[in-house]
């Protein structure tokens, strides 16, 4: 539906009405109201749905692919290999959320672009370590083994054995870190480093609405329930995947 | 058993893990043993005295620090990656743990076939048939393939485990431990169903286990361990009648005899004090510390195993 918003209304996300600001939802067929440029804050909270979840997104997938390699190399080869590997994650993970954020963006310059990596520089780190602890965890029990015994590539025992058996976990983890990049990028646009106006996304949305609480409190509803949907979508569709691949659960 | 062929042989094998700097943990050390084509030879000892590290270093699956194991001639440590995956076909393993050793995620047909795959023996159809076929011969039935797992107890798990070494038509399979998680009704079973095996199908056994019981139901000779030493090897009925070394003695004299006159009059060898640690052991015989009969010597010298009588052979100073 984020997709197809444009069709949906006639007022474009970026079309200012400085007759129309701040008025009351349901009013004019403004469904949620306007902003104090007069912007149709429906509208907006579809386009900004784009935004944030294009975000939440890729930068999930990114984290996925990145923390899957990294995390399974270290707990595939294990011994020296795998201390090496996790030491860099150790030293990465002490350094502030903030100080990387703010470094990251002086060195490439705020944008989409630049959130999005932001995101997934943070993400990948928890995400390699929970892969690594899985299959540090599995490679050793017997049905590994067996397989072994039964002269399986590693390619074979990889892709049969390990990720089917770690998969749980990493979706899990996944459902968690696409509301919660969707969240940063909140964060990061209300600090004034997120996506640039007249784009609008749920987090700028809030960070906008978030000033004018007491006022015009739709402006920070909408936006919210939007998020809160959002995440509470992903959550279920996440605990739904995971009983799916369980063949335990699975009738 | 044909005596004239031995199927697998250990020469001065050794296995150690690194278990931190300066620590090593000598889970094998310096053993010797070959098994007959056919032959079934019993493997005792404590819990963490090195059986299952025995075991999987014969197969390959922990690298020898030092010997050599030498299958049908050829020493499987220095195998190439072919000549590896042809012997991958001729030995093969059932594991100790039913639980953890078959895959949650694949059905009980894709496990057992996973040898025929991997070795590309047989497709399609005649693969389904000869997953039904070794369903019905390890005592399951054919619409069983298709379920998962879970759905079995441990003794039907176990089945699955020896229907999946089986697949491949293996020469040489390791038993480690493959009754100790089932209920001692089951046990007898799965003895009967890898002795009945054995037969069919010319196999030959490294059987593992930790009490002497079962193991002589089914062994042809029986080599006893501790801490990662052999200390007596022997016939099984040898080794019952006569035990030489004093922790055979004790072993032995902890499995019950069922006559109550005998029961009540023998006398019980018991071991005082706990297993020592593995790691960096110290000189000399590695059970001193528990023997009775210890001497200056045994603190001094690893005793040798040494043929005392017909194929018995025992490793102590004081024999
Ligand atoms: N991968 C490993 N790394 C470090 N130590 C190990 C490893 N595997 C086994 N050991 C140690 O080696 C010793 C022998 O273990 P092993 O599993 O061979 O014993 P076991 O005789 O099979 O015992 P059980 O009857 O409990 O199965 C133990 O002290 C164990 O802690
Ligand atoms: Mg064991």
């Amino acid at each position: 539906m984020a997709i197809f918003q444009p069709m949906f209304s006639r007022y474009s996300y970026s079309d200012q009405n400085l007759m129309l600001t701040l008025i009351r939802p349901g009013v004019e067929g403004h469904i949620f109201g306007t902003d104090n440029l007069g912007r149709d804050l429906f509208v907006r909270v579809w386009v900004g749905a784009r935004i944030s979840l294009l975000i939440g997104i890729t930068g999930a997938l990114i984290e996925l692919v990145i923390g899957i390699i990294y995390g399974g190399i270290s707990g595939y080869k294990g011994g020296n290999v795998d201390n090496i590997m996790m030491r860099i994650v150790d030293v990465l993970y002490v350094i502030p959320d903030i100080v990387m954020m703010i470094l990251l963006i002086m060195v490439i310059g705020p944008g989409l672009l630049t959130v999005i990596i932001v995101i997934s520089a943070l993400h990948w780190l928890p995400m390699a370590r929970i892969v690594r602890g899985q299959i540090l965890q599995v490679k050793e029990q017997e049905f590994v083994l067996a397989a072994r015994t039964l002269g399986a590539s590693h390619t074979r025992i990889i892709a049969r054995h390990l990720i089917p058996n770690v998969i749980g976990p990493i979706i899990v983890r996944l459902t968690f870190s696409i509301p919660g990049a969707i969240f940063l990028e909140a964060f990061l646009s209300f600090i004034g480093m997120g996506v640039p106006q007249p784009l609008a996304s749920w987090g700028t949305l809030a960070a906008a609405g978030q000033t004018q609480l007491i006022a015009h409190p739709h402006l920070l509803l909408f936006p919210s329930i939007a998020i809160s949907l959002a995440m509470l979508s992903f959550n279920m569709l996440g605990d739904g995947l995971r009983d799916a691949l369980d063949p335990g659960l699975r009738k | 058993m044909n005596k004239n062929k031995k199927v697998i042989e250990v020469k001065n094998l050794k296995k150690y893990f690194n278990v931190g700097p300066g620590l090593t943990l000598k889970a094998v050390d310096d053993l010797n043993f070959y098994i007959y084509e056919g032959e079934t030879l019993g493997l005792v000892g404590e819990s963490g005295c090195g059986k299952s590290t025995t075991g999987r270093t014969m197969i390959r699956l922990y690298d020898a620090t030092a010997g050599e194991v030498l299958f049908e001639g050829k020493d499987v440590h220095k195998m190439s990656r072919a000549e590896h995956k042809d012997f991958t076909r001729h030995a093969q393993m059932i594991f100790q743990d039913p639980y953890a050793s078959l895959n949650p995620r694949m059905t009980v047909g894709d496990i057992i076939g996973e040898g025929i795959d991997i070795h590309r023996i047989m497709g399609g159809k005649e693969r389904m048939e000869r997953i039904y076929n070794l369903l019905e011969t390890v005592g399951l039935n054919r619409e069983h393939a298709s379920r998962f797992p879970h759905e079995f107890s441990g003794g039907q798990r176990q089945r699955i485990g020896i229907a999946r070494a089986l697949a491949i038509e293996p020469k040489f399979i390791v038993c480690d431990e493959p009754i100790s998680a089932l209920d001692v009704s089951i046990q007898a079973q799965v003895v009967n169903l890898l002795i009945e095996l054995q037969r069919d199908m010319k196999l030959t056994y490294l059987f593992i286990a930790h009490d002497l019981s079962m193991v002589k139901h089914i062994s042809d000779r029986v080599a006893v361990m501790y801490l990662g030493t052999m200390v007596e090897l022997a016939s099984s009925t040898e080794l019952y009648d006569k035990p030489l070394h004093p922790y055979t003695q004790a072993l032995l004299s902890a499995i019950p005899i069922p006559d109550p006159n005998i029961e009540r009059s023998r006398q019980r060898v018991l071991l005082e004090g706990d297993v020592p640690s593995p790691i960096n052991p110290s000189a000399g015989c590695r059970f001193k510390g528990r023997c009775r009969y210890a001497k200056d010597v045994c603190h001094q010298q690893m005793p040798e195993l040494r043929e005392v009588g017909p194929d018995h052979f025992v490793a102590c100073h004081i024999v």
